[in-house]
């Protein structure tokens, strides 16, 4: 169930209740293990199943890994639980990408080979629990932790409801520790929590499904190209949605999870402030960047085998993780970009440290500015249902587009779309430093009061047209 | 550093939240029963959002359907054209469900009926000779696949008590949204008109003309979208060959005792001149009857179906709804589709 219907407010609701009524710890981690299993089912219930078989999967692989020392059997339990997650998630995502292109390869060496789509349904969250399980599993076997004593804790840990389908992914590390001792939420984290999930909220329905995501479909959804305005617009407004979506979620699911007494991570942190492709991914699905860091990039050897090989490094793992977005070239291709991005920083950073550049103010800016387009360029190939629609919009965006059509946009829809973002990216570079809780902290009641009410009321006065799915539940 | 050895428990700032609960909530309350009162002073009205679940919920009664079940199919003049009310009233023992969906081609759910073998109730498909041509046989897909694939307990739940709200709350339709009304008072400096469509929760649509303020530039739009497609040809006997698929579909539920009637809904004025010149009626819609031996309807061969003026050349007035049914289920009892009417 989504986090902006009717029926998840009524199910959070009772699940607030239940947890806070006088019971044991032990009945309260049961609740909510329940109702998480209950929350993933409402969406498609035989998919609980895959739930079960990773979670029982990497449990008895981490158990068995703690009592094993042979190198060999202990590289073997970890090659289980891989292949096991990586293949549910291969089957499931990415198999009829597979056989599209092996089928285009056959064809290029004149065999005709023309396979039925397997048409599986896209488990949700599938790619989010299964990185969330695998960063257990392999920590385990690095023994950077010790395996879970507690089965109820771990299912817990692999299926709480609050960031089961969109994240953050979650470390066992920051997670699990909080299951051993009873946790209470103070009367400051359920109203600090609830008025992060009308944040949540707001920036989801109000500010991504209402006015933001109408224009972007204007631009993207249609057969023809758009004009180089259109298509800047029609981009930045993507910018827009798809960080107040995403970090919509997030926040939702940091306030959720506060109202019942956990903590979970930080997963943006106003990431169009970001002054450099590296800074961006410090800032930017936090969870997941860090997760391709520690358990891809670095074991690749990182940084450390010279510029060539960290190139390389970079590549593969920004490729990966635009593949993890979506079994489609266009994502891999977004991926790529920003590897090359990133190298290109690389490269260019000691010309910058050597003249001091960083520390003038203006350069600040004009580099926040050059990395918020340049980002923003990217997303160009995220959103475009094909690649080749996503290359006739990057061709508008540098003035090759077909002269004398239609319009795609009306003014009021390119203004709103320039004003929203504009504000969105003056709040990032405001905010780009300091928390909400500090900016809380500082302002006087009333005006905290104001905030939460002028996004109650847009939450109620933004009623939704179609239905529209958290943009990252697709992944 | 971890969260757990962190001071990440204490994020929360120890703030007045009573006060600011109190009075944020009462702002809120106050605000939206302002809102309310006002934009029903000024004319508007409560309206259902037409989308995917909405449908999915007409399409779940199909599953329990029998003979007595007639199936409304095709794009926005299904929904508008047929007066409800008066279906069932002259027909108080059958099952009314409406699947038209606006703007695009019923194919595909057409294609739905057809592959669901305890189906054999009645279809009135409202179709035109460009809408039955195969390029637009995935148009309601998506509504099919959601129905099959996503249609679970949770959704439905959502749906009822959204439908609750939204045919209660003004503030609930989505033309009186947020950012509308602010647009309005911005740019035109004046407030929002209320809409001249409203949608019920059983799907089907009202159009009330009086109140489009912008009848002429609607016009314009229907006739400049109608037109996009009009330079697109094909030769009678390749239409026909192109709706082999869709004879098949309809073979397919009349061969285990239902009933499929394909229906030209009325259009008029350059709409009228723009689709007969693509597709002149004589060389192409008949051939369904005589060529495929299909039951059809099409407005133009019954004077009491084509007397009726659409305002903006696509849709009837909802003044003129009841009457155009009642001659409509006229037709149809002749053809034998329905019975006569049990009223």
């Amino acid at each position: 169930m989504q986090f902006d219907s009717f029926t998840f407010l009524i199910f959070l609701f009772l699940v607030l209740c239940l947890h806070h009524l006088p019971i044991t710890w032990q009945l309260k981690k049961l609740n909510l293990l329940l109702a998480s299993y209950l929350f993933y089912a409402a969406w498609n219930p035989p998919f609980i199943l895959l739930l079960w078989i990773s979670t029982a999967i990497d449990w008895r692989v981490s158990l068995q890994l703690s009592h094993t020392t042979a190198k060999t059997s202990r590289q073997l339990l970890l090659a289980t639980s891989l292949f096991t997650n990586l293949g549910l998630l291969a089957l499931f995502k990415y198999s009829d990408f597979l056989l599209h292109n092996f089928s285009a390869a056959l064809q290029f060496v004149n065999i005709a080979y023309h396979p039925a789509k397997l048409g599986l349904i896209l488990p949700l969250g599938i790619s989010f629990y299964t990185f969330q399980t695998l960063s257990y599993t392999i920590d385990v076997f690095k023994r950077k932790t010790k395996p879970c004593p507690s089965l109820l804790d771990y299912c817990l840990y692999v299926s709480f409801f609050p960031q089961l389908v969109a994240g953050p992914i979650v470390r066992s590390t920051d997670f699990l520790p909080q299951c051993q001792k009873p946790r209470t939420a103070s009367r400051h984290e359920i109203s600090w929590g609830f008025a992060l999930l009308i944040l949540g909220l707001f920036e989801k329905s109000v500010l991504a499904d209402s006015t933001l995501a109408p224009i972007v479909e204007h631009v993207f959804d249609v057969t023809r190209e758009p004009n180089a305005l259109e298509a800047w617009t029609g981009v930045l407004a993507f910018s827009g949605q798809i960080f107040c979506d995403f970090a919509g979620y997030s926040t939702c699911a940091i306030g959720i999870a506060m109202m019942l007494g956990f903590s979970l991570p930080r997963n943006f942190n106003f990431p169009y402030a970001a002054t450099g492709f590296a800074d961006f991914w410090k800032r930017w699905h936090i969870s997941l960047s860090t997760w391709l860091k520690d358990y891809l990039y670095i074991p690749l050897g990182g940084n450390r085998q010279g510029s060539i090989r960290t190139a390389i490094n970079i590549i593969i793992t920004m490729l990966l993780g635009g593949l993890w977005h979506g079994a489609s070239w266009s994502f891999v291709f977004w991926g790529g970009l920003h590897s090359l991005y990133l190298i290109a920083e690389r490269i260019s950073m000691p010309m910058i440290q050597k003249y001091a550049l960083a520390k003038y103010r203006i350069m600040q800016l004009f580099a926040a500015a050059s990395t918020f387009l340049f980002v923003s360029f990217a997303w160009c190939f995220f959103r475009a249902k094909t690649f080749d629609r996503a290359l006739g919009a990057a061709a508008s965006m540098l003035g090759h587009y077909p002269k004398n059509q239609p319009a795609l946009l009306n003014s009021l829809e390119i203004t709103t779309a320039l004003i929203v973002v504009s504000v969105i990216v003056v709040i990032h570079w405001l905010m780009r430093y300091r928390t909400l809780k500090e900016m809380a902290t500082q302002w006087p009641w009333w005006s905290t009061a104001l905030i939460l009410a002028l996004m109650m009321i847009a939450l109620v006065m933004s009623p939704g047209v179609e239905d529209r799915a958290f943009i990252y539940f697709q992944f | 550093m971890p969260l757990f050895i962190s001071n990440f428990k204490q994020a929360a700032p120890p703030l007045k939240w009573l006060q600011i609960w109190a009075f944020a909530i009462a702002l809120t309350l106050v605000t939206i029963l302002c809102a309310e009162f006002s934009l029903r002073k000024l004319g508007h009205h409560p309206s259902i959002v037409d989308d995917l679940p909405l449908w999915a919920q007409q399409r779940e009664k199909v599953q329990h359907a029998d003979n007595n079940t007639i199936v409304l199919i095709g794009a926005s003049r299904m929904q508008t054209d047929i007066s409800m009310p008066t279906f069932h009233a002259m027909y108080p023992n059958k099952k009314i469900i409406q699947l038209a969906i606006d703007g695009r081609s019923p194919i595909a759910t057409l294609n739905d009926l057809a592959n669901d073998q305890n189906f054999t109730g009645t279809v009135l498909c409202a179709a035109t000779a460009l809408t039955l041509l195969p390029q637009y046989q995935h148009d309601q897909q998506s509504y099919v696949d959601y129905y099959h694939r996503n249609w679970h307990l949770n959704h439905k739940i959502n749906r009822q008590l959204a439908t609750f709200f939204q045919s209660h709350w003004v503030i609930a339709n989505p033309h009186v949204k947020l950012a509308s009304l602010l647009g309005n008072l911005v740019l035109k400096r004046q407030a929002r008109s209320p809409s001249y469509v409203t949608t019920y929760a059983d799907r089907s649509r009202q159009l009330d003309y009086q109140k489009a303020k912008n009848l002429i530039e609607i016009r314009q739009r229907r006739l400049e979208q109608r037109q996009k497609n009009a330079n697109f040809h094909l030769s009678p006997k390749q239409w026909f060959a192109a709706l082999s698929p869709i004879v098949e579909m309809i073979r397919s539920i009349t061969n285990r005792g239902g009933k499929v009637v394909l229906i030209h809904l009325p259009i008029t004025s350059n709409y009228w001149l723009i689709a007969e010149k693509q597709f002149p009626k004589k060389l192409y819609w008949d051939q369904l009857r005589l060529a495929a031996n299909l039951q059809t309807i099409h407005f133009k061969s019954f004077r009491t179906l084509s007397q009726f003026n659409c305002p903006d050349t696509s849709h009837l007035d909802y003044r003129d709804t009841p009457l155009f049914t009642l001659k409509l289920i006229e037709q149809l009892v002749a053809l034998r589709i329905l019975p006569t009417h049990q009223h």
